[in-house]
């Protein structure tokens, strides 16, 4: 009885050490709402469409400023003023990487 | 008369569940104005749907601009930006994940197999409930099987890929359908055989039951077709390694996978999205659970006017059963619903971490019910506890065979012996056992 019951432990705690070994990831992120500002065009490095049609459940547009994502809502003017500057500024890199 | 009222409680659930989801998805199409889906579109396609960074080895920061920059520092939350990385619930998972499931999984994988063995190679299927149990035994076994590697993917964010993605999650769909299905179909046999005990005999034929079983894991399946179908392995177009980078290099470095619902257009999004969780909740909860309070109520009535002492200890059995049913799933579906009903609106980062979080700890209570089914519906009964003496004392046997029988044998006479009286003493009080 004692030996079935030591044998549980050791595969009890084998168990627990084997999974303690792993690093865990991050989950998944999503922005949950807009943010209220907005950084300036020249401040943002880039964004990316997040899109009901995956895990999350809000359109979005997130901007990437450096070290922060910055959650903007996709239907205000603003937002996509803001996303077609960006665009011309990508094009315009890509320009001078070309020439 | 049961069939009628059960079938009548279905639909009545299923049509709950159905206006519940329609008005939901509703309300939200109102929301989402069509001027916000002609913006949708055109970014999308002018985008081609991924993400790019620009480059920044061209730009120098001005004086003007770090201001800016001191400006942005002063929130540091990044909640202000509505950008959440649900800090708490990644906490909880990371202790949840490992410990408290390897512990679940231990004990549903011990018990359960105990059912199926002891089901398998000594008792012979006499009843009905039998049949459902052996069944629930098997779905517990699979679910109990699925949880590490769901852990595991979780973790490590999917390495295992697509295949065991949908895999993993759809089995987990059918186990959480076919066993919670399969407990309403015992309290209806019990129903049967105890409060319509005149027509029992017609009614409780091995045959049906094995229709009945057949019946559920096809249905379990079938509602499962949309998690099999919309799960899907992916890479999220935006990554946290952006948040890790010190220097103003912004790009996506880590390859990490998810394994969610995924896609095509935002109607099918909306819906299924809707739809899964509210069929969950209604037929995966509220459907058993309204068989088994109807059932089990007129049996502890029935129970109760035959003035019968041993009778209490069915009672009991009885309000145990449903009330662990009820604490196990309750919380995590009234947390699941809220959830549903509130999914599309824009939530506080605080808000949103605390329900994951709750999400998290009230699925791991509800995943504890798979290890307890076998103590609540088979061990409880003297009958079964007996065939499973028998299968401990072959073990040993058998294990005495294979060892030398120099050492042990003082040992194992001893345990014959403890096990024979015990065994003795469970026949002579079998009468009061709750067996239906």
């Amino acid at each position: 009885m004692a030996s079935r019951k030591t044998c549980l432990m050791v595969a009890l705690c084998s168990l627990v050490i084997i999974i303690n070994l792993f690093d865990s990831a991050q989950s998944a992120s999503c922005c949950l709402r807009y943010s209220k500002r907005q950084p300036p065009c020249k401040r943002i490095l880039g964004y990316t469409i997040q899109s009901i049609n995956n895990a999350c459940d809000i359109n979005a547009i997130i901007f990437h400023a450096p070290g922060r994502f910055v959650c903007a809502d996709p239907s205000k003017p603003l937002t996509q003023k803001v996303m077609k500057c960006l665009d011309e500024m990508n094009r315009k890199t890509n320009n001078n990487k070309k020439s | 008369m049961p069939r009628s009222c059960i079938i009548a409680l279905v639909i009545l659930v299923l049509t709950c569940a159905g206006s519940a989801a329609g008005f939901i998805i509703h309300r939200h199409t109102f929301i989402y104005s069509a001027e916000d889906l002609i913006s949708n579109q055109s970014y999308t396609t002018k985008m081609s749907n991924q993400s790019y960074t620009t480059d920044m080895s061209n730009q120098s920061y001005s004086p003007k601009m770090s201001e800016d920059e001191n400006n942005y520092n002063g929130s540091d939350n990044l909640d202000y930006d509505g950008f959440c990385l649900f800090h708490n619930n990644q906490s909880v998972v990371d202790v949840i994940g490992p410990y408290v499931h390897s512990i679940i999984c231990i004990l549903g994988l011990v018990g359960n197999s105990l059912v199926i063995v002891t089901y398998a190679f000594y008792k012979r299927t006499k009843s009905m409930t039998d049949i459902y149990l052996f069944n629930v035994a098997i779905a517990d076994l699979l679910f109990v099987l699925a949880l590490p590697f769901i852990v595991y993917n979780e973790l490590w964010s999917w390495p295992m890929g697509q295949v065991a993605c949908k895999l993993l999650r759809g089995s987990y769909s059918v186990n959480l359908y076919s066993g919670l299905l399969l407990l309403a179909c015992i309290s209806t046999d019990r129903y049967i055989a105890i409060v319509q005990a005149r027509r029992s005999f017609r009614l409780r034929s091995l045959s049906y039951s094995r229709i009945i079983c057949a019946i559920i894991w096809i249905f379990a399946i079938l509602v499962s077709v949309p998690t099999f179908y919309f799960y899907d392995w992916y890479e999220p177009s935006h990554t946290n390694s952006i948040m890790m980078n010190d220097d103003n290099q912004s790009e996506i470095l880590s390859s990490e996978y998810v394994c969610e619902f995924k896609f095509k257009d935002r109607d099918t999004a909306m819906a299924v999205k809707v739809a899964v969780p509210s069929t969950q909740i209604s037929v995966g909860f509220f459907l058993p659970l309204f068989i088994m309070i109807f059932c089990y109520s007129a049996i502890i009535d029935t129970l109760l006017k035959a003035k019968n002492l041993q009778r209490h200890r069915a009672v009991r059995v009885v309000l145990v059963v449903v009330a662990v049913f009820i604490i196990c799933h309750l919380p995590y579906n009234i947390v699941l619903l809220y959830d549903t009903v509130t999914m599309f609106q824009q939530r506080s980062c605080e808000e949103a971490d605390m329900l994951e979080m709750a999400k998290t700890v009230l699925q791991t209570i509800a995943y504890m019910h798979c290890c307890l089914n076998p103590v609540l519906y088979a061990f409880v009964g003297v009958n079964f506890r007996n065939h499973f003496r028998r299968i401990f004392r072959d073990l040993w046997c058998l294990g005495k065979k294979y060892m030398s029988p120099r050492r042990f044998s003082r040992v194992t006479s001893d345990f014959y012996m403890s096990s024979t009286r015990r065994s003795m003493d469970g026949s002579s009080n079998s009468g009061a056992s709750f067996t239906m």
